[in-house]
């Protein structure tokens, strides 16, 4: 089966290099002494950092941010696991065209997403504030936290809720004692998931968003300047090495999963 | 008799277009050992869970002591239940699966420790209190599972292919440790299987389902005597089966002509089905045919055939026999006791048979 | 009394338990989706005049959508840049979904789509940012390329062009492709493959006969899930597109925002969506029977 992967391991290579091109230069930048964003490198400095610090409006912007980032995380997988579950234990009617309808933002457009709820939302007389992208971001995070969960569920052995039903515990007692622990990797798996793609949502926010920035609201603003461009590289650097560490956090607790109930919580990450 | 535990009425599921049961109705008593008997897809497994609550019939009533189970969730039957995989907690130890059902009665710590390590000392898990579910072995985690059920005092213990997954020695070894746990708690076992083998050595009495309806409830001794038709006939054990036509009838029974046995007069007892249809057969177990090595015996009932095959088995031999007459060979089986010779195919065969030990089936 | 019970049987099916089960996300995506879609295509039937909204159906939306040119030149080239995208991260995707699947050994090949998808979670506004300081004027390329002597000026054609927003969406979108490729490539049953060469193909033929048609469901969910979000991306033409990169979710977002239009921007918005629909439906369509016909 196995023949020689001359080529394609040099063609992986490249691919790979391509990939990571504008990860790379992200950090060279955030740490190069100089106003312009262009080789030859001239120095190394921690005052695009040490801009970062005192910046108030990025701090504000980050809190809002955080602030969305958490409170869809917790909507999304709410919800979420709602789905998840009635998927992957129940038939029902129409059970393709109501988990299509859910699983629907997966593949549309974000604009079209941002601007129907923007109309929406104007049309009811609401005024858009942090709360209304969070609306948008609970949508497009719900398929994900959908599809982590689901294989969480469906490596999950249904005769252990049983049992335990059949030793005369409720259904609530049930799935706080047997469910709930045994898909917990799955669920803080999703909830990692749905904050980092929240925090880093832009084209939704930007049509939901009030006269509060976000992250990347605020990002798009400064890209405008050529001189606040180094510090933008300082806080990419951040922003990447702490989605990161979320992410590692989450492949970590699926292992984790895996070794303790010989279930992969979060094969939906793949 | 003893009063009835669970009373079945008219039973049915059906699955969309698909029939799972049949209108099943059975009485199973106080303190028995009840087997559900089939072929996988026969419906016993669906039973099991209906009773349990874990499944609503779609037609007819389950009755547990008494009381309709209508509408009664699981956690509310006075049931429990031991899973096909045993649905040992993973994230529990083996004394937090045990005490899992007791802990919902809100009872008194040391009570609950109490009751414990009793109850895994009468399954012989005495001391393994602290061991992690996953370093259980198979026949471990059955014990847990038991323990975990019987802990509860039921009324009703439910198991479901308990022993499928065990492997031979250890299973058989189960099947008599199981039979003495019900003797000594007394509870009500109902116990479904696919192994008539061991419905046969466990149970007090068996019902044999097939494509969702009970075909025969009986003790295992009238299951293996007299089995309803042939399908049961065949299922458990080995019969023979030879074409037969009706003779006559006589005040309590019939005469009829069996193909290669000639003509016998079997009693109403042994046509359990009447003869009223065309197509009879005569069935006869193979330790029920017997060779005959000594020329003088004078008994009348024997046919002549040919040995075609033989199977040794050190305790036992089988024979494949081509009775004269016949269109199909017979298989005939004999105790290897001192003394007895073992033919070789090709021989010719003298046996012997009792009128008694045929059986008449539509 | 009949009806009662009959009632309560149905409460317990398993059906009733599904529907309760999953009506909180379907009320959600009916309230936060369906409805605002529904919202959006009445929009596209009324008028606006600066803030002042007129409710009489109308079709002129549409027709100024279809009918002006500059409309139609970004809604074609919108479509082409799309096509183009999908075109080009499925194939160059492809060949490294196979190298994972084939020539990695199992025990890693996890670590190798995480790697994959590492540069994906770099900020997304960051990352397209830092494709134009690649391709500027004074970029990585040109550096590198003057530093080594092979041109002696800057090239002007890779960056503010069309060219940059095919080259910045195929990355963007590269995961999204090699995922669903690589998950159909390790469904690929191995013994098929050895009885191909069994029974006489080459590698080659065995590829083209055996591995692509098996293949196929992947490549062709890779295919929708790149080309149909492309379509509503705005921030990478106004990046690195320059004048001529501009595209119709560029139109899209300015009619909402700064034109106040919102009907016309949801009458562009809907036939955008329907255009990609279709496209994908027929693309599909062709595809299943085509491998129908040859199964």
């Amino acid at each position: 089966m196995r023949g020689k992967p001359g080529a394609l391991a040099v063609y992986a290579a490249a691919f790979l290099a391509f990939l990571y091109a504008p990860a790379i230069l992200l950090p060279v930048f955030a740490f190069n002494d100089s106003k312009v964003i262009a080789f030859p490198l001239s120095g190394f400095t921690f005052e695009w950092f040490r801009q970062i610090l005192d910046a108030d409006s990025l701090h504000d912007a980050t809190l809002n941010s955080l602030f969305i980032a958490v409170s869809t995380a917790i909507l999304a997988t709410t919800l979420g696991t709602f789905a998840a579950r009635a998927s992957t234990r129940y038939r029902f009617p129409a059970k393709a065209g109501i988990m299509g309808l859910v699983m629907t933002p997966l593949v549309l457009p974000e604009i079209i997403v941002g601007v129907s709820l923007l109309v929406a939302i104007l049309q009811l007389g609401i005024e858009l504030s942090l709360w209304t992208i969070v609306l948008g971001h609970v949508l497009i995070c719900t398929p994900f936290s959908v599809a982590i969960l689901g294989s969480a569920f469906q490596n999950f052995d249904k005769s252990l809720e049983e049992a335990s039903i059949d030793l005369g515990r409720s259904r609530f007692a049930t799935f706080r004692l047997i469910t709930l622990p045994l898909v917990l990797p799955g669920i803080l798996a999703s909830l990692l998931v749905s904050f980092t793609i929240s925090l880093d949502e832009f084209i939704i926010a930007f049509f939901l968003a009030g006269s509060e920035a976000t992250l990347p609201i605020y990002i798009w603003g400064q890209l405008r300047f050529p001189q606040k461009i180094p510090a933008l590289m300082a806080v990419g650097t951040v922003l990447l090495v702490a989605s990161l560490t979320l992410l590692a956090t989450a492949e970590f607790l699926r292992r984790s999963s895996i070794r303790r109930t010989g279930t992969d919580a979060a094969k939906g990450l793949m | 008799m003893k009063n009835a535990m669970i009373r079945l009425v008219g039973i049915g599921k059906h699955f969309g277009e698909i029939v799972a049961l049949d209108g099943v109705s059975a009485e199973i008593r106080e303190s028995e050992f009840f087997s559900l008997l089939g072929p996988s897809g026969c419906g016993k497994t669906t039973l099991l869970r209906m009773i349990a609550g874990f499944d609503e019939p779609s037609t007819g009533e389950i009755y547990i002591d008494g009381k309709s189970m209508d509408g009664v969730p699981p956690n509310r039957r006075p049931t429990n239940m031991v899973f096909q995989n045993y649905a040992i907690f993973p994230h529990l130890n083996v004394a937090d699966n045990v005490a899992y059902g007791l802990r919902a009665q809100r009872q008194a710590k040391d009570e609950i420790r109490g009751q414990v390590s009793e109850t895994l000392e009468m399954v012989g898990m005495a001391g393994f209190e602290n061991r992690q579910s996953h370093a259980l072995s198979g026949g471990q985690r059955q014990r847990v599972a038991l323990a975990r059920a019987l802990i509860l005092k039921p009324k009703v213990l439910l198991l479901d292919e308990p022993l499928s997954a065990l492997d031979r020695q250890l299973r058989e070894q189960m099947q008599t440790e199981l039979r003495h746990l019900q003797r000594a708690v007394g509870i009500t076992f109902v116990f479904v299987t696919h192994d008539q083998e061991e419905a046969l050595t466990m149970s007090d009495r068996i019902a044999v389902l097939f494509d969702g309806k009970v075909a025969q409830l009986d003790s295992p001794i009238e299951l293996y005597r007299r089995p309803a038709n042939k399908r049961v006939g065949e299922f458990i054990g080995v019969m023979n089966f030879l074409r037969a036509n009706l003779i006559s009838e006589f005040p309590g029974g019939y005469e009829v002509d069996v193909e290669g046995l000639g003509r016998v007069a079997v009693s109403m007892r042994q046509a359990p089905g009447g003869a009223s249809a065309s197509r009879l057969l005569a069935g006869i177990r193979p330790e029920m045919l017997t060779l005959v090595f000594d020329d003088a015996d004078s008994s009348e009932n024997y046919a002549k055939g040919e040995v075609v095959d033989t199977q040794y088995l050190g305790d036992m031999t089988y024979y494949e026999i081509a009775l004269d007459g016949a269109g199909k060979t017979v298989t005939l089986s004999m105790r290897n006791t001192a003394g007895r010779p073992i033919l070789a195919p090709g021989t010719g065969a003298k046996v012997r048979w009792t009128p008694e030990s045929v059986l008449l089936l539509n | 009394m009949f009806a009662a019970s009959e009632f309560s049987r149905w409460r317990r099916t398993e059906g009733f338990k599904g529907l309760a089960l999953v009506s909180p996300p379907f009320l959600y995506a009916l309230a936060m989706l369906a409805a605002p879609l529904a919202a959006v295509v009445l929009f596209s039937f009324w008028t606006q005049d600066y803030l002042t909204l007129d409710r009489t159906p109308t079709w002129n939306n549409y027709r100024t959508a279809w009918s002006e040119t500059i409309y139609q030149v970004l809604m074609l080239r919108s479509l082409k840049i799309s096509a183009l995208v999908t075109a080009a991260t499925v194939l160059l995707s492809f060949p490294i979904a196979y190298y994972v699947s084939f020539y990695i050994d199992p025990r890693r090949k996890t670590l190798w789509i995480f790697l994959i998808t590492i540069p994906f979670w770099t900020s997304y506004l960051m990352r397209i940012f830092l494709w134009k300081v690649i391709l500027g004027y004074n970029g990585v390329v040109n550096g590198s390329l003057m530093g080594l002597g092979l041109i002696e000026e800057p090239l002007t054609f890779i960056l503010y062009n069309q060219n940059a927003v095919i080259l910045t969406l195929s990355h963007a979108w590269a995961p999204f492709a090699i995922l669903p490729i690589f998950v159909a490539l390790e469904r690929i049953d191995r013994s098929l493959l050895e009885a191909a060469e069994d029974l006489g193909d080459g590698p080659l033929r065995r590829f083209f006969r055996v591995t692509l048609p098996l293949a196929m469901p992947g490549v062709l969910a890779a295919s929708v899930i790149v080309f149909i979000p492309t379509i509503g991306d705005y921030v990478t033409p106004r990046l690195v597109g320059g004048p001529n990169g501009l595209l119709i979710a560029n139109m899209i977002e300015l009619q909402f925002k700064k034109a106040n239009n919102a009907p016309l921007g949801s009458a562009l918005a809907i036939s955008a969506m329907l255009i990609v629909a279709v496209i994908s439906v027929v693309f599909l369509w062709l595809n299943r029977r085509y491998i129908r016909s040859r199964g």
